[in-house]
């Protein structure tokens, strides 16, 4: 033990002999400002308490002070809160008892029916409403969801110029100014650009007899831009029936339905409605005495509710669908078709028999996804075994002006590069984020001299436009959408603008 | 070797030991007679009210009916403090110009509401529904006390746990005809078992596991 003491510190062995050991770089270049930093306690420029009042005694106080914070709380005289009674009730409110307002969520610009569930003023849930054709009571994960939409605090909560908030009479009197200027012009650069419109106000608006936007500004162009949006069950009917007609199906009667990828049961502007009529045509055949039951076959490229809810199953390429539709086409005799694909014959041998067996109560859908030659050979098979007036029915389209958007966004982009638009007012959506990659729409964008933006937040969009509107919400401004069968419904606001947002409307 | 402890030592843990037994029953009887006081459970405390509004002047001497006021009492779980505008009903025609009056007219004037101070507070995690007690018979006396008799609202009963125990346990002696249940001063005539017996049937009060289940107020 001694001898290791001494070994450290006695002085007389020579400095070479006793073993260093170094801890750090600057420790063996032994810099004097390395020796001082290690002589003092804190950095020099950390302040230092050289207060008598310690660290240790202010701990010791703090301490005791949150410990006897928690001590007023045991004061149970201290007031209990307040009753605020409205000072004049309105009408058919009963404080504690909620009320249900019908109104229509929209999606894609495809509206469903809702019931919002309203408390003293603030609504609180939504549901589907059971008398509206495209819910029947039910609603999806989106419509659900439109609630926290409503209140999410990261809604943008005021008008913009360039990042700086602006009053409503500041942007009015800008509008005005550019919107003059253009009118002098027939409103020629003027382009409106909005998602999917299915309202008939809006419609009004824009293209109507009386609009004042058409009579002004009869140059002006309106585009539309809706990101997941498809354009092939249009171009199928105009390819098979010479128009872009709507397909309406009636499950509750068909027997046989036949899915070309088509997820019809899980996403789409009528799958709430699909997917009640099958079950109901299920669950009917499953009580003693009922009809037969249903079958349902799909074929399709990625798993899917309608394929999971299959009675035949068969995965397939999404390419090949078009082989395999084609295949049952020439099974079913259709004209000019040359023979089956042999990859399937005996699949759409089968098919077909069933088919043929249930003429007219058969139903065959085309998916979204699928080209329009898909969705052409499905009206044409629908045609071939009657089933046209019975389970399928052609509506004239419900979009406003149902067009290949992505076309038509790319005619957008590049108008705007040869500095043909000189002002894009953007009406919800936003497109810088969502547009396809290819068209550099945020590149292009930045050659428009004015742009507006229309949105529910402060996005990738807004932050490329000069100025920016707060939108407001479904629930907080009148409005009015078409289901997917046509069905007109009404947005009624149930709460005032909780940011000043304005509607498109 | 000498012992560690002197003799006294004995006597002395003894008596500590029943000492401090006696200490803690003393201290848990005390903290149950102050959790259970008026003190704690705030019985008894009027409370300063933006517009001093007697209870004893409207329910007791004018006889106006408690559902005049408290609307939902009987179809919803609040029993409803009554908007501006009732208020207004009368007090546009009687004491029109009264200075106690003025936050009253002056809510009626802005729209905004009058500031009560809440009297009665059960706690978040118990649900009370004012409905079913009314239509099952429970008077308002019952658990409100002589409200015409308040000058100055308070609260008459502890609405601790276990007083609401003690009807769920036994409704039968509480229960009264429904006419009868803003009557503050109803006596029953007969016989009270019987009629106690005819109600509790009548009006299909649930069993007594099921009152005093614990999902039946903490749901």
């Amino acid at each position: 033990m001694k001898e290791c003491h001494s070994n450290s510190t006695d002085r007389s062995v020579p400095e070479q002999i006793r073993k260093r050991h170094w801890r750090a770089l600057e420790e063996l270049a032994s810099s004097p400002q390395f020796q001082e930093m290690l002589e003092r306690e804190f950095p020099r420029h950390a302040s230092e308490w050289n207060d008598p009042f310690t660290r240790r005694k202010f701990l010791m106080l703090m301490g005791a002070s949150f410990a006897l914070a928690g001590m007023s709380g045991c004061s149970p005289q201290a007031p209990i809160g307040e009753i605020l009674p409205y000072a004049k009730q309105p009408e058919q409110m009963v404080p504690g008892r909620a009320l249900q307002f019908a109104s229509a969520a929209t999606l894609g610009g495809y509206a469903t029916g809702i019931l919002v569930k309203s408390h003293e003023g603030r609504p609180t849930k939504i549901e589907g409403n059971p008398n509206h054709p495209a819910s029947l009571g039910a609603t999806d994960a989106f419509t659900q969801a439109e609630i926290l939409g409503l209140y999410d605090p990261d809604r943008s909560q005021a008008i913009t110029y360039r990042g700086q908030p602006r009053s409503w009479s500041d942007a009015q009197i800008e509008f005005r100014k550019s919107l003059d200027a253009l009118r002098t012009e027939q409103g020629r650069g003027l382009v409106i650009l909005s998602s999917t419109i299915t309202s008939p106000t809006l419609a009004d608006q824009l293209t109507g007899q009386t609009s004042r936007f058409k009579h002004d500004f009869p140059a002006a162009r309106w585009f539309q831009f809706e990101p997941a949006h498809s354009n092939n069950g249009h171009e199928g009917a105009r390819l098979a029936l010479g128009e872009p007609l709507d397909t309406l199906y009636d499950f509750t009667s068909a027997d046989v339905i036949i899915s070309l990828d088509a997820d019809f049961l899980g996403v789409g502007p009528a799958h709430l409605r699909s997917a009640r009529d099958f079950s109901t045509k299920r669950r009917s055949a499953a009580a003693p005495g009922g009809p037969a039951m249903n079958r349902l076959y799909v074929a399709e490229s990625a798993p899917s509710v309608t394929g999971s809810a299959a009675d035949h199953r068969f995965p397939i390429r999404a390419a090949d669908v078009e082989q395999f539709a084609l295949s049952l086409a020439s099974e079913l005799q259709l004209p000019g078709l040359s023979r089956a694909n042999a990859k399937y014959e005996r699949l759409v041998a089968a098919i077909a028999k069933d088919l043929n067996a249930h003429r007219g109560a058969s139903v065959v859908i085309a998916g979204e996804t699928q080209p329009p030659i898909v969705h052409a050979i499905a009206h044409a098979l629908n045609d071939t075994l009657g089933n046209v007036g019975h389970t399928v029915r052609y509506i004239a389209p419900v979009e406003v002006n149902p067009r290949d958007q992505i076309a038509d966004l790319k005619t957008l982009t590049e108008d705007m590069s040869a500095g043909h638009v000189q002002m894009l007012i953007i009406l919800g959506g936003n497109p810088v984020y969502d547009a396809p990659a290819d068209l550099e729409f945020a590149k292009q964008l930045q050659h428009v001299p004015q742009r507006v933006h229309l949105g529910l937040y402060q996005d990738e969009t807004s932050a490329l436009c000069d100025w920016h509107l707060p939108q407001a919400h479904f629930l907080e401004a009148w409005g009015d959408a078409r289901a997917f069968d046509g069905t007109v419904s009404i947005q009624q606001p149930l709460i005032a603008p909780l940011y000043n947002g304005v509607s498109a409307i | 070797m000498p012992q560690v402890f002197h003799r006294s030592f004995n006597t002395l843990s003894k008596v500590s030991i029943i000492a401090a037994l006696t200490c803690l029953i003393v201290l848990s009887l005390a903290l149950y007679v102050v959790g259970w006081s008026p003190y704690v459970t705030q019985e008894r405390l009027a409370r300063v009210q933006p517009v001093q509004f007697s209870h004893a002047h409207h329910a007791g001497q004018l006889g106006i009916d408690c559902r005049y006021c408290h609307t939902s009492v009987e179809s919803t779980p609040f029993a409803g403090v009554p908007p501006t505008k009732t208020c207004m009903n009368c007090h546009q025609e009687i004491w029109v110009g009264a200075s106690v009056l003025e936050p009253v007219r002056a809510s009626y004037r802005t729209g905004a509401p009058i500031a009560w101070e809440r009297v009665h507070n059960l706690a978040q995690f118990a649900y009370f529904d004012h409905s079913i007690h009314v239509n099952k018979g429970v008077g308002c006396v019952e658990c409100h006390g002589r409200v015409d008799q308040m000058p100055f609202t308070y609260q008459d009963k502890p609405l601790l746990m276990g007083w609401c125990l003690d009807c769920h346990r036994n409704p039968k002696s509480h229960l009264r005809p429904r006419n009868e249940v803003v009557n503050m001063t109803w006596q029953p005539t007969g016989d009270r078992a019987q009629l106690a017996d005819d109600l509790y049937k009548q009006y299909h009060i649930r069993s007594t596991e099921e009152l005093t289940s614990c999902s039946t107020c903490h749901r």
